[in-house]
């Protein structure tokens, strides 16, 4: 596949953005809740979503053809090129989250400047998202050019985001304590608004592409199974979730469907690009 | 200073891909990569008369396109270095291959297909308009070499005057969304931009 690199990039960068805001949320919503032993256990996420944002950096590094001329996109700031803001953007967010997290780990503990670090962290998580999606809103690309890319990409942020955050406080194996009540809550809320956002999706990109008669004799079938793996994943873990139930094999089963459901979906995605006329 | 672009006379075009190969030549592009392209877009059925007879509406036409060196080049809006640029002296667009990255984020904001990626040399590669040429006083090889002179070239204000000002054919892209410095006579059959009667008939060659 052409854009396999990219594939992973977007991917990877979206699912440490949306680990990032689930887990934010969480712990700015925590109140006086937070014990050393949360934290540590909250750094977790933070050190996790650093690694996968350093992976996303590493993939979309490989996909160009000359490599150690990458910081030339900085002479593409001057007339706002999106790619070149989508790496300030990436740079951005993986400054402050390197900052937050450092800070964290060392001091094991929160202040009003971590506390600000982190919602700054947080915001620049959803731009770096939207800064994705500003790169694929293509008017010479027709599928891609309708705000159900920016979707899409959300999308991803949060049914990976959400479904990593759950395994992760699943395989806390209780030590969570009083936080487990307040990270249930924002895992199940976050997980909910990636099952719609799947749902959505799934009603209305098919009948996009099929408008620019774009869609191939498999018609709307890829679309309903990226879609359907989506929503079995996020099943396995939201039900347990609710009922009270702590899964670990649920969560794992859970993020292994989302995962594959939007790699796929991301395929496919890039795949559009072959549909252009010229 | 002028800015220069294309003619093209899709009534007289062939198809015969000689101003694509010429250009190859004087080049050396690879295989893979077509700095001007042929696009063939047909279509059309059989029809049913009131009467029970049968008519065709089958219809083709080529379309020669290279770079269109546009006014609003959505290839250096895109770049994400700088080196897709409009020169100043002639309006053409060109790619500095020193400066470009290879990520091929032209290729996919162009709406014509011009830039492409150079696999050998990793940098991306377009049609920049013979410039060198031109600063000579001569034409684009494609221009010279077409033996139905479909082609010209020249200041894009001459070649309105000349032979007016259309752009919009299908199978390209409504001429509003990158302002191409670009003329074409329509063939007999054009269709405008956005047609869905018919499609491109060798997408194989052309990609």
């Amino acid at each position: 596949m052409e854009h396999l690199s990219l594939v992973i990039f977007t991917v990877l960068a979206q699912c440490a953005a949306g680990l990032l805001v689930v887990t934010g949320v969480i712990q700015l919503m925590s109140g006086n809740v937070l014990t050393t032993g949360n934290l540590r256990l909250l750094n977790r996420h933070y050190v996790l979503a650093l690694v996968i944002l350093g992976a996303a950096l590493i993939a979309s590094i490989t996909h160009l053809g000359q490599p150690f001329r990458a910081m030339n996109v900085i002479y593409g700031l001057f007339h706002s090129s999106p790619l070149s803001m989508e790496i300030l953007a990436i740079s951005a967010f993986g400054g402050a989250l390197l900052l937050f997290t450092g800070f964290q780990v060392r001091t094991m503990q929160q202040n009003a400047l971590s506390r600000n670090l982190l919602i700054l962290t947080v915001l620049l998580a959803v731009a770096l998202v939207q800064a994705i999606a500003n790169v694929y809103t293509l008017s010479a690309v027709a599928a891609w050019d309708t705000s159900l890319t920016s979707l899409q990409f959300f999308r991803s942020a949060l049914t990976i985001g959400s479904s990593l955050a759950a395994l992760l406080i699943a395989g806390s194996h209780g030590r969570l304590g009083d936080l487990r009540a307040v990270a249930g809550k924002v895992t199940v809320v976050a997980g909910i608004t990636a099952l719609l956002l799947v749902v959505i999706i799934a009603m209305t990109f098919g009948g996009h592409l099929a408008g620019l008669a774009i869609t191939g004799s498999a018609g709307a079938t890829p679309l309903y199974l990226h879609s359907g793996l989506m929503l079995a994943g996020l099943l396995c873990w939201i039900i347990p979730t609710i009922k009270g139930w702590s899964s670990f094999m649920g969560a794992a089963v859970g993020l292994a469907l989302v995962v594959a459901g939007e790699v796929m979906s991301r395929m496919y995605f890039y795949d559009l690009l072959h549909a252009q006329v010229l | 200073m002028a800015q220069y672009g294309f003619y093209f006379d899709s009534s007289r075009c062939t198809g015969c891909k000689t101003c694509s190969l010429a250009c190859k030549d004087f080049y050396d592009i690879s295989v893979d990569r077509d700095w001007r392209r042929i696009y063939e877009y047909g279509g059309g059925d059989w029809e049913q008369n009131k009467d029970g007879t049968w008519e065709h509406n089958v219809f083709s036409y080529y379309t020669s396109i290279s770079c269109n060196h546009c006014d609003s080049p959505a290839c250096v809006k895109a770049c994400s270095t700088g080196a897709m640029h409009k020169r100043e002296q002639d309006g053409l667009v060109a790619v500095d291959q020193d400066r470009c990255i290879g990520c091929q984020y032209c290729s996919m904001a162009c709406p014509y297909g011009a830039p492409q990626y150079d696999a050998e040399k990793k940098v991306m590669s377009k049609c920049h308009g013979c410039f060198e040429r031109v600063a000579e006083g001569s034409k684009p090889v494609c221009v010279d070499a077409c033996p139905l002179r479909a082609l010209d070239f020249g200041p894009i204000d001459e070649l309105r005057a000349k032979y007016g000002s259309e752009a919009s054919i299908a199978p390209l892209p409504d001429a509003g969304m990158t302002s191409p410095n670009l003329v074409i006579k329509p063939n007999v059959h054009a269709k405008p931009s956005g047609d869905k009667s018919g499609s491109v008939q060798n997408s194989r060659e052309v990609k």
